[in-house]
């Protein structure tokens, strides 16, 4: 027991991989729905917003069937902000896509990532501790993380299934407005919902 | 139109069934029995049977997923009430953790009838269906009551299965205590299988791993964590809620942390090389380390390795002295070392002395340079017997340091004194393995000097302060007349040390025989208690006072506290203001003090069940509450204003 639980204090203290708000995200490169390599360095002095995704996701499909997800994705990227989507979703997993379902997918929907990048192997994803589809992260013009967690504050199953998504309380919009206007972002970190991502 | 009557008639056959199909479950609300013949409360449940190795979540879902919903109305004459969530299981899907129900669940509900009209009232639910993909799903039961007949399914068995799920009361044994960030709740209930499930999603990483044995279960939560920890624990065949209020103030009001005791222990273990019996023969020892190694053929390194392992074993075998006589302490009730006032005079004289030694230039630890005439010979066993020695011969100068961490240690779990004792130990072997790899670091240690005779006399002042701390806890214990006795004894420590300054030719003699007489008068020593003064506004506790109190349905307070317990003293300084004396005198709470500076059977043994072995210990009851509650041995205002207000 007591061995177990200093080891327990150990791993705790060696093992928050997790990405910190106020630290630097850490840098990688994917490979984009045209095959190009997109690496998060490029985008230095602008926000970048994340957003891991899997269209077959019952939660991903309410935020874009009902154009939710697209109007935010407008919104941001017409104000210069980068939008990366992210699958994360192993082969034969639900959600994995091709560069050209990928492409598909966002032409269908009339969706506005900067990039879809695709993760296949999953790890940026386990680097980013990213647990749910959508899980949300905000990272400002430096890299540093803002905002983690959840899109809005309709965790609860029914809410988020019978509710006017528009008028939920959206966090990824708070925190870049709050950003902008130097306020500083009030809700830093959310616990992420939707499904599980199929690593 | 035959598709649309069709569509109809299927319409309310579904509206009318009591069970409703979905793509992956089918839902029913079962009971006990249908026939209901008086109004009153009635015990049901939604059973959900879902596709095979498919799942449903519980409150909290977990990493992923969400919680099943139920909206209704409840029509005149009925109340559809209290909801249940049976205890959880985990379902894991790596890196992610989710909290809920494989196969099927029942969740407990009550409907409430105040008459047997006939009645129906519509429930829909929306859930949450899942293996590895989710799919959303919705389904509406009528619940219904016609001719004194329920529409319910008579389930009597599952119904009472998975009543007993739903989690109860934490057994009255249940301690939960927290050390930084770790908790551990101790209860007989507890199992090697049994899992702690939060009910607040902002607690902690689901999937970090939980510690359990029989009766204890360990978790960690989020560095950020603040509020109350509250959440549901499996046991054998059942559930249970805990609570635990104010873990925040463990963190950083008052309380120090592991990690931070184990760093000032590191640090506390590198000052000890400062010494004055330390510093100017370290360099010396590890060159002539290096320089053994050269003859004996074996490596440096080994050498030096030996020598801080020797270190790190006296150390130990220290620390494991320390934690059986504390143990064994606690077999008679942790405190009572304190109580004794034989004890404290000892301490307060033994204090006295060192601190007296230290202000004063007699040197005991000069024997650190005269180690190699100990141990002739080179080669590891040698360099481990050194390292054991440096730590015992370098002890009159350590002892100070190693009275703090002590102190610390011995009101810590057995394995936190092991590490603060191994940090210790560490920081004290570093430099003098880090001169014999490195011999070129010798520049960098500061000369020895004026300085460390400065740095020791003022560590005897500190002495001084603790000793006179100890003082005053016996003036609290005895009249002034046994005070001068423990005056004397700090006299006759002093003129004995003295004469051993001067090198008087008989000290010695002298010493015993004053030790003697004096120990002969303490033997016949009375301790005269203190009359017992009494604040005006303070009732003192007994036991019947507080029955008497708890019959008459009056709200109470119990402070258990004692003139040698700094915590209370503490707490009392800081909670027990003007404003919450008030708030006690609004709220007709009986402000109750049970003083243990003194031992007292009766307050012994409430104590003890309370499962406390010392104080502090602070209890609230009111009339809503079965038992007394006991509140956090760290107290602030705010925390006892909620205490007050909210029960």
């Amino acid at each position: 027991m007591r061995i177990k639980i200093l080891s327990l204090l150990l791993l705790s203290f060696l093992a928050s991989a997790s990405v910190k708000n106020g630290e630097i995200a850490p840098s990688f490169s994917l490979l984009n729905q045209d095959n190009e390599s997109v690496s998060l360095d490029e985008f230095k002095g602008k926000k970048i917003i994340l957003e891991w995704t899997n269209h077959d996701c019952p939660f991903v499909k309410r935020h874009y069937d009902t154009e939710n997800m697209q109007t935010i994705q407008k919104d941001m990227t017409d104000n210069e902000i980068v939008w990366l989507s992210i699958i994360s979703s192993a082969k034969g997993k639900q959600g994995y896509v091709t560069k050209e379902q990928a492409k598909e997918l966002t032409s269908e929907r009339n969706a506005h990532p900067t990039h879809v990048l695709l993760d296949t192997n999953g790890d940026v994803g386990r680097m980013f501790s990213a647990k749910t589809t959508p899980h949300m992260f905000l990272l400002d013009e430096v890299g540093k993380v803002r905002y983690q967690g959840a899109i809005d504050n309709l965790g609860n199953t029914g809410a988020l299934f019978s509710t006017d998504l528009s008028k939920a309380k959206n966090y990824v919009r708070n925190a870049v407005s709050q950003l902008v206007s130097g306020e500083g972002v009030r809700d830093k970190k959310t616990r992420p919902y939707g499904c599980s991502i199929k690593y | 139109m035959r598709y649309l009557s069709l569509f109809l008639i299927f319409y309310v056959v579904f509206v009318e069934a009591k069970s409703a199909k979905t793509d992956h479950a089918e839902i029913v609300i079962i009971g006990e029995k249908n026939i209901i013949d008086k109004p009153g409360v009635i015990e049901l449940g939604y059973k959900f049977t879902l596709t095979a190795g498919w799942h449903t979540y519980w409150i909290n879902p977990g990493d992923s997923g969400g919680p099943p919903i139920f909206e209704f109305n409840s029509p005149d004459g009925w109340k559809i009430k209290n909801n249940a969530w049976p205890g959880p299981q985990k379902i894991e899907y790596p890196p992610l953790m989710t909290f809920g129900y494989v196969d099927e669940v029942v969740f407990p509900f009550q409907l409430e009838l105040e008459n047997l009209n006939d009645q129906e009232s519509e429930i829909t639910t929306k859930f949450l269906v899942c293996d590895d993909i989710c799919v959303p799903e919705e389904a509406t039961l009528l619940l219904k009551l016609k001719n004194q007949i329920l529409n319910i399914e008579e389930r009597p068995d599952q119904l009472k299965k998975w009543r007993n799920l739903v989690p109860i009361r934490a057994p009255p044994d249940t301690l939960v205590s927290s050390i930084g960030t770790l908790f551990t709740v101790e209860s007989k209930s507890i199992s090697s299988q049994s899992q702690f499930f939060p009910f607040d999603e902002n607690t902690m990483d689901f999937s970090s791993e939980q510690i359990s044995e029989n009766g204890a279960l360990s978790f960690e939560v989020f560095e950020d964590f603040t509020g109350t920890l509250k959440g549901v624990i499996s046991s054998e065949n059942s559930f249970f809620e805990v609570e635990k209020a104010g873990a925040v103030s463990v963190n950083s009001d008052v309380g120090i942390s592991l990690l931070t005791a184990i760093l000032f222990a590191f640090i506390g273990g590198l000052i000890l090389n400062l010494m004055p019996c330390v510093l100017p023969v370290i360099a010396l020892k590890a060159l002539s380390l290096v320089k053994s190694s050269a003859d004996s053929k074996s490596s440096v390194s080994l050498n030096a390795s030996a020598y801080v392992f020797g270190v790190i074993a006296t150390f130990m075998a220290i620390a494991i002295t320390l934690v059986s006589l504390k143990n064994a302490g606690e077999l008679i009730g942790w405190g009572y070392q304190l109580q004794s006032p034989f004890v404290v005079t000892l301490l307060s004289i033994l204090i006295f002395a060192i601190g007296i030694v230290l202000v004063t230039d007699i040197n005991l630890g000069t024997g650190m340079g005269k180690l190699e005439n100990y141990i002739n010979g080179s080669g590891p066993v040698n360099s481990f017997l050194t390292g054991a020695l440096s730590v015992i011969v370098a002890s009159p100068c350590t002892a100070p340091f190693m009275g703090a961490a002590l102190g610390f240690a011995l009101i810590q779990p057995d394995l936190y004194s092991y590490l603060i004792f191994l940090s210790l130990a560490i920081g004290f072997a570093l430099p003098y393995f880090l001169i014999a790899l490195f011999p070129s670091l010798i520049s960098l240690l500061p000369k020895p000097g004026k300085w460390m005779e400065t740095l020791k006399q003022l560590f005897g002042f500190m002495m001084f302060g603790a000793a006179i701390w100890l003082l005053w806890v016996l003036a609290n214990q005895v009249d002034a007349n046994s005070l001068l006795l423990v005056l004397v004894g700090w006299f006759l420590a002093a003129f004995i040390i003295w004469l051993s300054i001067i090198k008087f030719k008989y000290n010695l003699i002298i010493a015993l025989l004053v030790i003697f007489g004096w120990g002969y008068e303490l033997s016949k020593w009375e301790f005269k208690s203190q009359s017992v003064v009494e604040d005006k506004n303070t009732i003192t506790w007994s036991i019947e006072k507080e029955s008497e109190l708890q019959k008459n349905g009056k709200s109470y307070f119990i402070n258990f506290t004692a003139a040698w317990c700094i915590t209370c003293k503490v707490n009392e300084g800081v909670a027990f203001t003007d404003k919450i004396f008030n708030e006690f005198d609004k709220n007709n709470v009986t402000y109750l003090k049970a003083d243990w500076t003194n031992r007292n059977p009766q307050i012994a043994a409430q104590i003890e069940k309370y499962n406390r072995s010392g104080i502090p210990l602070y209890i609230f009851w009111n009339e809503k509450l079965d038992e007394p509650m006991v509140l956090n041995e760290i107290l602030t205002e705010g925390y006892l204003m909620e205490v007050i207000n909210e029960n």
